[in-house]
């Protein structure tokens, strides 16, 4: 009954908040083409570098713009449905998280869904364009495991991202400061995992590998569908990844509520 | 006139104080361009890697291009975006239109007093990484130096002038959130902050031709390499400056616009 409830209750509160958004229609439509905008960019670098040259460590230009597909339908989809992982900050130092501690429901499912990012349907749209192109010019040997595989880690893609950031924000508890850009830093780790990451060194690679394991967004699933080395098979550990990091991001967020005393107001 | 420039040397000294004060934002927005700067350095020599020349350069040089392309973003913070959009959606805007002062001068002055501030450290750090990395290449001759001087003051005005009149869009909107994502896609592309201008396809390298961004990346980081040099680059500078000038009145317009349409909420 509880993980059906929490699913409809999810619904509930995102179609809301779709709705408190649209009221901006001006600021909705910037961030919608901010949103796209942005990726249009990201995609256009590669096109004029790769102008001038074939490969990058041996990758092809479509293979990178499918990483970089991948990244930008993960990151929409995450910044559409739990953009509110965000506003811990805000909660904690307005007090604001009392109000959701007394409600039967999860904070984590209250704070998650505290707000949307309508730009996230950009990401999202200009991702999947890129995506179903990127699927037409590069070279993949499909089998049934690979066709299973793509959504699979892309769901996990989006898991993976949600705990890091909220995690991340979870440093407010502890920092009690009126801003906190540590989460921020974190989240601009993932650039690693926008490219083939080895080409950023070993040091590099083993840390968006075992510490924050962004390249299991979209690097070393990218290696196995394209069978670049022997260890892409690890892709499938994915949703075990995914799994792992949700439950310590959950730990984290129950240890900071110990030291979360309210605002005093 | 005097007492003038006393007013607004006091904003940007008072700026000045305060960067040094509040750190830690600073040295965050730091990082954070470190980190885009470092991803960027490292896909450029991969893509050196076992060639002498990309599209014309070589690695001393692209290397050179990135560093001052670091040093320019790094040098001229956008944060001004922050303190102006706080200003205007919490209605706190209304006591700046009560000072005796010019908003946009004192906004000028105030990005002036940070840009001193954050320089020196910027510039130890760009130094630093420079001599960690190989040999560079440097301006040919005094001539250069002093173009690139110019350069980078035009660079100043022009992000200054970006900022401040995305910023004041917040008029118009309830958060910065989108236009600040835009103005700086817009401007780490069309500047050639990522990758020169020169790699550009020709329909692309038009539009960035006319844009006003080139002056804030591209015309000092070729300057400094000399790859723009005679009249190509006085034609770069005229044209850099008169953009500043232009967006200057285009201030000037949107602020005028903005005064019309202002409406404090009470507190």
């Amino acid at each position: 009954m509880r993980p059906l409830r929490t699913v409809k209750l999810f619904f509930r509160f995102l179609a809301q908040n779709t709705k408190i958004k649209l009221e901006y229609k001006l600021d909705s439509l910037i961030l919608f083409v901010a949103g796209a905008a942005m990726q249009t960019l990201g995609f256009l670098f590669l096109t004029v570098l790769f102008s001038k040259i074939p490969s990058i460590a041996g990758w092809t230009e479509w293979e990178i713009i499918f990483m970089l597909s991948a990244i930008f339908i993960s990151e929409g989809l995450v910044s559409f449905a739990f953009e509110g992982a965000w506003q811990i900050t805000f909660l904690v130092n307005t007090g604001e998280l009392d109000r959701m501690l007394l409600r039967p429901v999860s904070p984590i499912l209250q704070i998650l869904t505290f707000t949307m990012g309508i730009h996230g349907i950009g990401n999202m749209a200009l991702g999947a364009v890129l995506f179903s192109a990127s699927l037409a010019h590069v070279h993949i040997a499909w089998t049934a495991a690979r066709v299973v595989f793509i959504p699979l880690f892309i769901v996990s893609a989006c898991v993976i991202r949600t705990a890091i950031s909220f995690a991340a924000n979870c440093s407010a508890f502890w920092l009690k400061a009126s801003s906190n850009a540590f989460p921020l830093m974190v989240y601009q780790l993932a650039d690693f995992a926008k490219y083939p990451t080895s080409i950023f060194g070993k040091a590099i690679e083993a840390f968006v590998i075992f510490v924050v394991p962004y390249a299991f967004i979209s690097y070393i699933p990218a290696v196995w569908l394209f069978d670049k080395a022997w260890w892409g098979v690890f892709a499938w550990a994915s949703p075990l990844v995914a799994l792992w990091l949700a439950l310590l991001a959950r730990a984290v967020f129950y240890r900071g509520l110990k030291a979360y005393d309210g605002s005093g107001s | 006139m005097r007492q003038a420039i006393r007013k607004y040397r006091r904003y940007a000294s008072l700026a000045f104080q305060e960067t040094i004060a509040y750190r830690i934002p600073y040295a965050v927005n730091m990082i954070s361009i470190i980190v885009t700067y470092l991803v960027i350095f490292l896909i450029w020599m991969a893509v050196f890697s076992g060639k002498s020349e990309v599209g014309g350069y070589q690695w001393a040089e692209m290397k050179t291009y990135l560093i001052i392309s670091l040093f320019m973003s790094a040098l001229i913070s956008g944060s001004s975006e922050f303190r102006i959009s706080r200003q205007i959606r919490t209605g706190n805007i209304a006591v700046e239109l009560l000072r005796p002062a010019d908003y946009q001068l004192g906004s000028l002055a105030i990005t002036l007093g940070n840009c001193l501030s954050e320089g020196a450290l910027v510039g130890v750090a760009c130094l630093g990484f420079a001599l960690a990395t190989g040999p560079g290449v440097l301006p040919p001759d005094a001539v250069s130096w002093a173009a690139f001087a110019l350069a980078c003051a035009i660079a100043f005005a022009t992000k200054f002038l970006l900022v401040y009149v995305f910023s004041l869009a917040c008029f118009w909107t309830n958060s910065l959130m989108g236009i600040s994502w835009l103005r700086k896609g817009l401007t780490d592309f069309f500047s050639g902050a990522l990758i020169p201008l020169s790699f550009f396809p020709l329909w692309l390298k038009g539009a960035a031709d006319w844009l006003p961004f080139k002056s804030i990346v591209w015309v000092p980081a070729s300057a400094f390499t000399g790859r723009l040099a005679g009249v190509e680059l006085a034609r770069a500078l005229a044209v850099g400056a008169a953009w500043a000038v232009a967006l200057w009145f285009i201030a000037r317009f949107v602020w005028s616009r903005a005064m019309r349409k202002v409406t404090i909420q009470g507190g």
